[in-house]
């Protein structure tokens, strides 16, 4: 009988119980991620003989409610777990895939001697020997600008540093195999039958050096799983980070807003030196099982790929040559007597092109770029300046249909100078009546300036009436969908000061004027300027202090995802930015997205003409958010 | 011929010491890059929070500081900038030192012992290969950490376990230290054994009535120490990159430990904290340089030693 190979079984295992997780997370855990278990937890302790209630704050400890525990802002250890693999193990894939991709042509080039090649294999190696690689990427990947990207940005940044201090030590493993090949007796042979260099290497080399890069690929994944622990010790992990327990817009400590391995032993050293073991314990017994995974995979291939009559092997080669575009082509000319593998794999490559080109959802409605021109050029043509542009807003206003709400007239504060329209949504009664549920109501506001246009009655800047003229065709926009928004949305045009008001301000400020009997809970739109023909994207910010509510890592994503249906080039930071007349608004609301450029020297130029504004982007920009709103259902 | 040997020597070093100074000065001129670097959005477009300017006499200021010395007389908050070198690489090389011999200390006697288990095939064999070094170093250190909070707190040891405070500080991260190198020196050691126990010259001494103790002094350990040569590169790598995580779990602060704070927290002043992570990269770099190539000269004499032997 023969023996198995239980390394390689024990390594497939583990590796497929991972990418089962990575996939379909939900099989282990239903619960959401982001999700903030109970803070407090009253537990019933006895003291001097009675039972009395003790509140604890998180961290808390293992308990049937979180079987790992919860970190300090309470969320499921074992969810974040479960959740983070996916993010871990595509990172450790594609810096494998890519340092075989790297290594392979520069080892095989080095093992031939192809001129200066091994030279600069040598130079390499001798460079990553002198600067060790977890120094080098702790150094690259701590930048500010890259622990804020979102991780659609970060993770390229990380595939490519990990790739690149780690590539020439597997192109010396295949220079060494390379060399060890082409000494073989069987390679005289083919010299003495006059093959060329490139016909050995492709006939001889790479079919023997295969075996061996398929376990190395896999030891690798071990190596790089190994160096992301390290980092994360360092306090480097992918994804953004998000400012916890912030206390006067100061974050106390960063947490990452995506579930990740790595980030959750950011805080190693400070949680252990506070006893929440739990917190470094299992997240590090993660990393142990997926290193060991792949180290006993890589091994068992090894073990495998020694023996002469491996089945793993003849799979491997079977699989190798079934998928073989070759094959395939010589089957369809043969359709009748292979008319099923062509069938199969037909369906298969049907199936694949479907879901790598699957079209976007169309949008709801479209944004009235034409419309949002004419507001500018009537905006920009006012005879008597600034009165002149908030009077244009108010007639607009009344057009569209707006309501005013609670008084006639759109004057918000006792000058009048910031404009509000109400679009009602399915929640206007509960909202205006000051009946409205408050873990569910809310209501959006998107806000637009409008000074700074004229100065003494002349035009100074164009590009500045751009935001409120977008704002104004984005409400014609959305007052005319076919249903009403599930949200009562504010249009509101601010006029200037930068001034920073107080943190509860905002509230006062803001909301309750308009809803005097309430505390409504909001989520703020800022619309900024668009770009000039000169700039090649625009700016997107997303904030909020609530960063680890429910769903905002997807909202986070979705965003991303409605910025590329749009086509929109952008810049994504998580940041506070925008106006700043409405700084302190930012704080409170349930988040805030900023859209649009903020001030740029441009635009005070004596140049800026109508045909220096970049209408793509402000279509786009206009585009983006009626998406958004009419498309995106995650505000809740 | 002995001159012929001593000039390839020369010329060796004179390469090595060569490729050392371009790799100090690589390293000086990329840490010019000021440690608070960033990148912003100006204008709509992606700009670096510095200036080319500002990196040129960065670089020049390094260089010079640098190759004349007086980067060690930098004042730091704690000390002059050499002070705080010397005194945290001694306590990085003390680590680093007793950590190696801690790890050959139970490492030799390990692999002794497992050499029976060197026998056993397939499944056991592998799992005993793989495991310890898919141990990722948090991991062990929080079993430490955990330890020795627990002997602390419940008075059963006196030996603390953070910060610096006497030499008593350093035992724990030596101990973290010296496992996964100690893993490796037990299973290089078993395998070395294995290898000898089938050589003609064992089987005639064991035939021979030789004890085990004697046949391990005489035969085995010469093989052993040659084959841990051998490994050496291997193991410096890995307690290399250890340190960094032990010293910053440990809060010990030797070469690595202030490597980073220079780098994460600037200390208050960003342009001090510059030039001392400067000079602290280049230690390291220099440290790792100086050890990688002695473990590669002694893989390289031990190559011939061992063929001839």
């Amino acid at each position: 009988m023969k023996k198995m190979n239980i390394t390689l079984i024990l390594g497939v295992f583990i590796v497929a119980t991972l990418l089962l997780m990575s996939f379909f997370p939900r099989i282990f855990s239903n619960n959401d991620p982001n999700l903030r278990l109970g803070r407090i937890q009253v537990h019933e302790v006895e003291q001097n003989g009675e039972a009395v209630r003790e509140f604890r704050s998180a961290p808390h400890p293992p308990s049937s409610q979180a079987l790992l525990g919860t970190d300090e802002i309470s969320r499921d250890v074992y969810t974040r777990i479960i959740h983070g693999t996916k993010v871990t193990l595509t990172c450790v894939f594609w810096v494998s895939f890519f340092r075989i991709l790297v290594g392979l042509p520069i080892g095989l080039l080095a093992g031939m001697r192809v001129r200066y090649i091994p030279k600069i294999l040598r130079v390499a190696n001798s460079i990553f020997t002198t600067i060790p690689s977890l120094i080098l990427c702790f150094v690259i990947l701590n930048i500010e600008y890259i622990r804020n990207l979102p991780l659609s940005q970060s993770m390229p940044i990380f595939i490519f540093i990990l790739t690149f201090v780690g590539w020439p030590k597997l192109a010396s493993l295949v220079e060494e195999k390379t060399t060890k090949i082409l000494g073989e007796e069987f390679i005289e042979g083919e010299i003495a039958l006059g093959k060329t260099r490139g016909e050995i290497v492709r006939q001889n080399v790479i079919p023997h050096l295969t075996p061996s890069l398929i376990s190395w690929g896999f030891l690798e994944m071990g190596l790089i799983l190994f160096l992301l622990a390290q980092l994360s010790i360092l306090g480097v992990f992918i994804g953004p980070r998000q400012g916890a327990m912030i206390i006067d817009g100061n974050p106390s400590w960063f947490t990452s807003l995506d579930p990740e391995w790595s980030s959750m032993l950011s805080r190693a050293a400070i949680d252990i030196s506070r006893g929440n073991y739990w917190l470094v314990f299992f997240p590090s017994l993660a990393f142990f099982i997926g290193i060991t995974g792949f180290n006993l995979l890589g091994e068992g291939l090894k073990e495998e790929f020694n023996k002469r009559d491996s089945r793993v092997v003849s799979i491997i080669r079977r699989l190798g040559y079934q998928l073989s575009p070759k094959l395939y082509l010589e089957q369809v000319k043969n359709l009748r007597r292979f008319y099923r593998p062509v069938l199969i794999k037909s369906s298969a490559l049907v199936l694949l092109l479907f879901f790598v080109f699957y079209p976007n959802a169309e949008s709801l409605y479209a944004f009235n770029d034409h419309r949002a021109v004419n507001h500018l050029e009537a905006m920009t043509h006012q005879e008597k300046g600034e009165d002149g542009v908030r009077e244009y807003i108010i007639d607009e206003m009344k057009r569209i249909g707006l309501l005013s709400f609670p008084e006639e007239g759109y004057g918000m504060d006792s000058e009048g100078e910031t404009l509000v329209g109400v679009i009602p949504g399915e929640n206007w009664e509960r909202v205006s009546s000051g009946k409205e549920d408050l873990r569910k109501d809310y209501i959006i506001i998107i806000g637009a300036r409008y000074d700074g246009i004229f100065e003494d009655d002349k035009l100074s800047s164009l590009t500045r009436a751009t935001a409120a003229a977008n704002n104004l065709a984005l409400a014609e926009t959305l007052i005319n969908t076919d249903e009403p928004l599930s949200q009562t949305t504010l249009i509101v045009f601010w006029d200037g000061g930068g001034e920073m008001v107080n943190m509860a301000e905002p509230n006062r400020y803001m909301v309750r004027p308009v809803f005097p009997h309430n505390q409504t809970d909001y989520v703020y739109i800022d619309m900024g300027y668009a770009p000039n023909v000169e700039q090649r994207s625009l700016q997107v910010s997303l904030y909020s202090s609530r960063a680890q509510h429910i769903q905002f890592q997807s909202l986070m994503h979705s965003i991303q995802e409605n910025l590329e249906k749009v086509d929109l080039r952008h810049h994504f930071s998580m940041n506070m930015r925008g106006s700043g007349a409405v700084v302190s608004l930012y704080l409170n609301s349930r988040y805030s997205l900023m859209i649009g450029q903020e001030y740029y020297q441009f635009m005070e130029d004596e140049s800026n003409e109508l045909f220096d504004v970049n209408f793509e982007f402000m279509k786009k920009q206009g585009q983006f958010i009626v998406d958004f709103i009419t498309m995106t259902d995650l505000f809740d | 011929m002995k001159s012929e040997v001593k000039k390839a020597i020369y010329k060796k070093t004179l390469k090595k010491g060569f490729f050392l100074l371009l790799v100090i000065i690589i390293l000086l001129l990329i840490t010019s890059v000021p440690v608070n670097f960033n990148f912003d959005y100006v204008d709509g477009d992606i700009a670096i929070n510095t200036t080319w300017r500002q990196i040129r006499n960065n670089a020049v200021e390094n260089l010079n500081l640098f190759f004349t010395g007086r980067i060690f007389l930098v004042d730091m908050d704690r000390g002059t900038l050499g002070g705080m070198l010397l005194i945290s690489s001694l306590r990085s090389f003390s680590v680093f030192t007793f950590g190696l011999l801690l790890g050959l200390l139970w490492g030799i006697p390990k692999g002794v012992l497992d050499r029976r288990k060197i026998h056993q095939k397939g499944t056991l064999k592998s799992l005993q290969k793989i495991l310890p070094f898919s141990m990722p170093e948090i991991l062990i250190i929080l079993g430490i950490q955990v330890l020795a909070t627990y002997l602390y707190t419940n008075g059963y040891s006196p030996i603390p376990h953070g910060g610096y405070r006497t030499w008593m500080n350093a035992i724990y991260p030596i101990i973290a230290i010296s496992i996964l190198p100690g893993a490796y020196i037990a299973k290089t050691t078993a395998e070395s054994i294995q290898d000898q126990q089938n050589q003609p010259y064992i089987r005639v001494a064991r035939g021979k009535g030789c004890s085990s103790f004697r046949l391990f002094r005489v035969h085995y350990l010469r093989g052993i120490i040659l084959d841990l040569f051998g490994a050496l590169p291997t193991i410096l790598v890995m307690m290399f990159s250890s340190i960094v995580i032990i010293e910053r779990m440990f809060y010990f602060p030797g070469l690595a430990y202030y490597l980073v704070e220079f780098y994460t927290n600037s200390m208050g002043n960003v342009h001090r904290a510059g030039i001392a992570f400067s000079l602290f990269i280049v230690a390291m770099g220099v440290f790792y340089f100086l050890l990688y190539q002695l473990a590669d000269f002694l893989k390289t004499w031990v190559r011939p030693v061992k063929e001839s032997s």
